[in-house]
């Protein structure tokens, strides 16, 4: 391109800068200022100021058996999440795939549940929960099951959350996999009818492998967002039962603020960004190879 | 014969679907359901599903418990923050995709920070917007939304310009177009469509967004997910005014998502499709 390539700035080639400016400034400043605050003991509850510790607070992490336990919640979360979301998602793409009018209007309302509000469908979940009056229990009844106190008590309460989330995200996995499978060249699925191959085996030899890709995408994105799940979980169980429920991201919500050491929660959110990090790293990589 | 084993196996699957599509409806449904019931059809047993419909929730929630102030909170928020995120993104993307500003470490440093979970910043981003004295204003609610919509924008926009082909920029600028010229008259119509479709998904993210809100909403300033995630205490459950709330914030939601249905792919894995 013939663009004149002198002065930067009042130039086209400038108007980039006001975006890595902002960026700069409220997200890499306040990483670097988090990094300081974890080598501080600093408590917003008295007026003294930080004290610095150096690796006081990493140590003290390696000691706090609730930070490994909400480490073995977030991971036990994430793998089933993925899991079923993953597996459902695929089904669906299959099952949902012809431009029937009905699958149509069923792939436009498949939509729905991604798009709402986490705080706002968590709540609808939690009404339907309700030991007493939800919906939940009383369909169990109904069935001449026992219903269960689905929140209040630690063994239902992560499955229960591990609900919700599959309810919401499973549709966004299918939509990411049909559109995938819905971009592979028709010519391929033709050749392999005419060669007489099963529905199963074109599954397994053609639409699964040309399908990794996408599959890749899809794990990566929900890996990322169900490991520092939030809002869903604040909603329906602020990490209770007895810390069943209590991820990463809800133990370092209550120690900055709830019990304000600013600096133990500045070394918690760094654990998490480090393991995402690493992780989707892992994950790109591989995504490069297929 | 063959044809009609394959119609019968085609039914079976849209029976299959239909249920799927019940179980993923019906939570929204009874929603919508609970918020027209009375006080006392609420916790009747067995749920009532027939009951005469009341608007008494949506009186309460919004005459009563003035809702209507976090409503207006999150759209102003939702609305200056896109308007910035779309301002500063398109002109980013410009020089991203047709100057290669930054080669290809920029877009990818600007892209990464969809990473960044909310929770690895939220402490330093308290701490500062308290000394600077941010707390429940919209301005620090506002900034830290366009943190996240701003590289979605920039990553949507780059690829509706690249679309584009440079042509149409140098035929301009031949016809006498400044490079300003052409950017404002030629490409940016171009992409119009598409920046539609960005400024919705960017209304969505700011409307849906919590922690942050959550941190920094205060007694002045609330976006309605904080006021609805309080409404609801374990001593005093309101559930019919909250499935008030619930149907109210979702409604503009549902309307804007089938608004971009054509976008949704590509909007949703941003960051991970190249």
């Amino acid at each position: 391109m013939a663009f004149s390539r002198h002065r930067r700035f009042g130039t086209p080639q400038g108007m980039v800068f006001p975006s890595v400016f902002f960026i700069l400034i409220v997200s890499v400043y306040p990483l670097v200022y988090s990094l300081y605050m974890t080598l501080h003991d600093w408590s917003l509850t008295n007026a003294q100021p930080p004290m610095f510790v150096g690796i006081g607070n990493f140590i003290a992490l390696f000691q706090d058996s609730r930070f490994w336990y909400s480490l073995r919640t977030t991971v036990l979360f994430t793998v089933w999440v993925v899991m079923v979301e993953m597996i459902l998602g695929m089904v669906l793409a299959l099952s949902i795939s012809r431009n029937t009018r009905f699958q149509q209007i069923c792939r436009s309302i498949l939509l729905i549940p991604m798009m709402i509000t986490p705080v706002v469908l968590s709540l609808m979940w939690k009404y339907m929960y309700n030991p007493e009056y939800g919906i939940i229990n009383y369909l169990l009844h109904f069935l001449r099951i026992e219903g269960l106190i689905w929140l209040g008590e630690p063994a239902p309460a992560l499955p229960a959350v591990i609900l919700v989330d599959i309810w919401q995200w499973t549709p966004f996995v299918f939509l990411l996999l049909f559109s995938g499978i819905a971009s592979l060249p028709p010519d391929v699925f033709e050749a392999a009818q005419v060669d007489g191959a099963s529905g199963f085996q074109t599954f397994r030899y053609i639409t699964l492998p040309l399908t990794i890709p996408f599959l890749l995408v899809a794990l990566l994105i929900r890996f990322m967002d169900s490991f520092r799940i939030f809002d869903t979980i604040y909603v329906l169980t602020k990490g209770g039962p007895a810390n069943a429920t209590e991820t990463l991201s809800i133990y370092t919500y209550k120690v900055g603020f709830n019990y304000f050491n600013m600096g133990y929660a500045a070394t918690l959110s760094y654990i998490i960004l480090v393991i995402i990090t690493f992780a989707s790293q892992q994950f790109v990589k591989l995504e490069g190879k297929a | 014969m063959k044809r009609s084993k394959r119609k019968t196996r085609e039914i079976w699957i849209d029976i299959v679907v239909l249920i799927v599509v019940i179980l993923v409806l019906f939570p929204i449904i009874w929603t919508v359901l609970t918020s027209l019931k009375g006080r006392f059809d609420i916790s009747s047993l067995p749920p009532k599903v027939i009951f005469p419909p009341t608007l008494e929730n949506y009186h309460k929630v919004f005459v009563e418990d003035g809702f209507y102030r976090y409503f207006k909170d999150s759209i102003i928020i939702a609305t200056v923050s896109t308007v910035f995120a779309i301002f500063l993104g398109t002109m980013a993307a410009y020089s991203l995709v047709r100057y290669r500003v930054g080669g290809k470490f920029l877009p990818f440093w600007i892209l990464s920070t969809r990473m960044l979970p909310p929770i690895a910043i939220i402490l330093p981003i308290y701490i500062l917007m308290q000394r600077i004295h941010l707390i429940d204003t919209y301005a620090s609610i506002i900034i830290m939304h366009i943190l996240f919509n701003l590289p979605f924008a920039v990553w949507l926009m780059s690829g509706f310009f690249r679309e584009v082909p440079v042509e149409i920029d140098e035929a301009a600028m031949l016809d006498g177009c400044s490079v300003f010229g052409a950017f404002f008259r030629i490409l940016l119509p171009v992409v119009v469509p598409g920046m539609l479709a960005t400024t919705v998904f960017c209304l969505i993210t700011s409307w849906n967004e919590f922690l942050f809100a959550l941190i920094l909403s205060g007694r002045h300033v609330k976006t309605l997910p904080v006021a609805a995630a309080f409404y609801v205490t374990d001593r005093d459950i309101l559930w019919g005014p909250m499935a008030a709330v619930a149907v109210i914030a979702s409604i503009p939601i549902i309307i804007f998502t089938f608004l971009i249905q054509k976008h949704l792919v590509r909007g949703l894995s941003y960051g991970a499709i190249k």
